[in-house]
């Protein structure tokens, strides 16, 4: 498929240039693009995949939760509200 | 009965979507200090968004953007004149259980870490629940596509669609009316307000610049616009005036052609589903339902509150499409003529336990695949579904009976167990049954055993009953810190208490941080969205050149502007 087009509307890549671009090529050096964005994503992603360990037991963390649930809890309520329900 | 052959079936290959409208929660760093606008935290967000990934403004009349991995952020308006709403996330279009949960968890994680570093003077953070502390619903949508239904049902929905549009052309000119009359407002308000000016107190013009032009204007906030509260209201029952004519229409098309067989058929399924996907809510000190959702649920079709309706099936989307979309892109009617549409699930909770959202999702596309090919087709209705949803939402014991058209009374531990039936039978009968479906059907199976032995057990992957326990261990505490526990429990922070217990890895089903972080980048492959993200990709420079929607990527300015279709 070809899409008229009378001058490039942003910057693009030089093969796809000129009075006319094509989509399928478009499409190839995007696929090429993600390929390696993905790539790199991928790297970044093993920097950060070293989950964080184990810092609390179950019952360290209900008694974290349950202790803090007493600290301005009327206050934390008022500050959850909607004006009118979305949907 | 036919029934289709399930080695000819290909399972989790529909294409599913979530939608999860988050609450906003603002505490000022200076207690008298007041609150931001919530459209501006909003723009704050998207502003540390696009720090993250790429994002292109949404061609569409909600304010959102597109991220580089095909799904989309938006600003749920809830008040236009008072700037307040919900920001809204959609995951991209994916293919089956484990992919929603990635996509989904990677919204999650993008929106709790960006919230954390964005400078307001305050403490900023996001809700994913359903209910506010006052008791107003939002939250949760699923989205499954699924064949509107036999050759009849297509031929008369596509009828049908062609007798709509007189109705849709009433519709814009009263939304033309509308809008010139709000034009004019603003022109006569002006002439009053110039009049009156030399003649007021300083306190007197404030209070009648903002009974003419609202709030933002005397507030001079920079992302106000100049419309009262009044008008507001106005223009909006006005605009549903006009509609009605329409929505009646679309109501009666729809019940009578779309989905029928798949509705009647999900049912029964959807009613229990909250046995192990409610999120849990504390309604009043001593009502602790299931559900965050299901308890206010009072129609089965609906258009989600255009008439306050809550209702398990919404359809809103098609009228949307036929009465605003189609002004942005023509396909959004044409595609309504399409063999496949979204059945759109209003019913479901926003859920914190990956396990709980993982199955949430996966039972309900095996149970599509399994009643699409014929393997459940006599599961008995449920007499009275609204009244059952709220009984079984109150039912913390999981004992109650539900009747069924076949004179039966059954739990909705027994109602759960005939779907998980349907499905087996449906997965062991296919040649290749994937990994995946057997996941689902191994988990579901285990978690509706220990519902009906050990429930407590499932403390940290069924969410209603995590709750549950923390306000039980909460030895002491009154309304208020119950309530607490109620909302905090999903709040996106690392104080959020969800976010606490994760701490002590009760989630054994949550997506590796290097999976979630992946998602926030990429689109699923082989869907529109992978399209869509590439065009992003591609051509993203700024919000002038590029804008994306559902169907395209939208690439130049105004007349000059071509889609590049991404479906």
């Amino acid at each position: 498929m070809r899409i008229g087009c009378p001058k490039p509307l942003v910057p693009i890549p030089l093969h796809v240039t000129g009075s006319q671009f094509d989509i399928q090529g478009v499409k190839q050096m995007a696929t090429a693009n993600r390929n390696q964005t993905e790539l790199l994503d991928i790297d970044a992603a093993e920097d950060a995949s070293v989950d964080a360990p184990q810092s609390l037991t179950v019952p360290q963390a209900v008694q974290r939760i349950v202790g803090d649930s007493k600290i301005e809890s009327q206050r934390y309520s008022e500050e959850v509200v909607v004006p009118r329900g979305g949907e | 009965m036919f029934r289709a052959a399930a080695n000819e079936v290909a399972i989790f290959e529909r294409l599913v979507g979530l939608e999860t409208e988050y609450a906003i929660r603002f505490r000022p760093h200076d207690r008298d200090a007041d609150s931001p606008n919530q459209f501006r935290l909003f723009h704050e967000l998207i502003d540390a968004v696009k720090q993250r990934v790429i994002a292109v403004k949404a061609r569409h009349l909600k304010d959102g953007v597109f991220i580089g991995n095909g799904g989309a952020i938006w600003f749920e308006h809830a008040s236009i004149s008072t700037r307040t709403g919900l920001i809204e996330a959609s995951t991209p279009e994916c293919r089956g259980p484990r992919q929603v949960l990635q996509y989904q968890r990677a919204f999650d994680h993008l929106l709790r870490t960006v919230t954390a570093t964005i400078d307001t003077e305050g403490q900023f953070a996001l809700i994913k629940n359903d209910r506010d502390s006052l008791g107003n619903i939002y939250g949760a949508q699923e989205n499954y596509e699924v064949s509107i239904g036999g050759p009849w049902a297509r031929a008369c929905w596509r009828i049908g669609l062609v007798f709509l549009w007189p109705l849709v052309v009433f519709h814009w000119l009263v939304a033309v009316v509308t809008l010139v009359g709000a034009l004019i407002h603003l022109i006569v308000a002006g002439c009053i307000y110039i009049c009156l000016r030399p003649f007021l107190a300083k306190v007197s013009r404030d209070r009648v610049f903002e009974l003419l032009f609202g709030q933002d204007i005397v507030d001079d906030s920079e992302f106000g616009i100049p419309v009262p509260p009044w008008l507001d209201w106005l223009a909006i029952n006005l605009e549903r005036v006009g509609a009605t004519p329409l929505v009646a229409a679309v109501y009666v098309l729809i019940r009578l052609t779309m989905f029928r067989r798949v509705r009647r058929e999900l049912l029964p399924f959807l009613v229990t589903r909250q046995l192990f996907a409610g999120s849990g809510l504390l309604a009043t000190e001593d009502d602790f339902q299931l559900s965050d959702k299901s308890g206010a649920a009072n129609c089965v079709v609906g258009f989600g509150l255009f008439a306050n309706e809550h209702p398990v099936f919404t359809f809103g989307h098609f009228y949307k499409a036929l009465s605003f979309l189609v002004w942005l892109d023509w396909r959004e009617a044409f595609d309504l003529f399409g063999p496949k549409q979204r059945l759109q699930i209003a019913l479901g909770d926003s859920n914190m336990s990956a396990e709980a959202e993982y199955l949430r999702v996966g039972t309900t596309l095996l149970v599509l695949d399994a009643i699409e090919t014929g393997y459940i087709r006599e599961i008995p209705q449920v007499s009275k579904p609204i009244r059952a949803l709220r009984a079984t939402c109150h039912d913390a014991t999981l004992t109650d009976k539900i009747l069924q058209s076949d004179g039966r009374e059954r739990t909705a531990i027994e109602i759960q167990r005939l779907y998980l039936q349907g499905c087996q039978a449906f997965v062991a009968d296919l040649t290749e049954p994937s990994e995946e479906a057997i996941e689902v059907l191994s988990c579901w199976e285990d978690v509706l055993n220990t519902l009906e032995d050990s429930p407590d057990q499932l403390f940290g992957r069924v969410d209603w009953i995590t709750k549950r326990t923390l306000m039980r261990n909460a030895v002491g505490a009154d309304w208020p810190a119950l309530k607490k526990i109620d909302l905090k429990y999903h709040e996106l922070s690392d104080e959020g208490y969800y976010a606490t217990l994760q701490q002590a890895r009760v989630d054994e089903l949550a997506p590796r941080l290097s999976d979630v972080e992946f998602a926030i980048r990429n689109p699923p492959g082989g869907t529109p969205a992978a399209a869509r993200s590439r065009f992003l990709r591609e051509f993203s420079v700024d919000d002038e050149t590029v804008q994306a929607s559902w169907q395209a990527v939208w690439i130049g300015r105004l007349f000059r502007r071509r889609a590049l279709r991404v479906r």
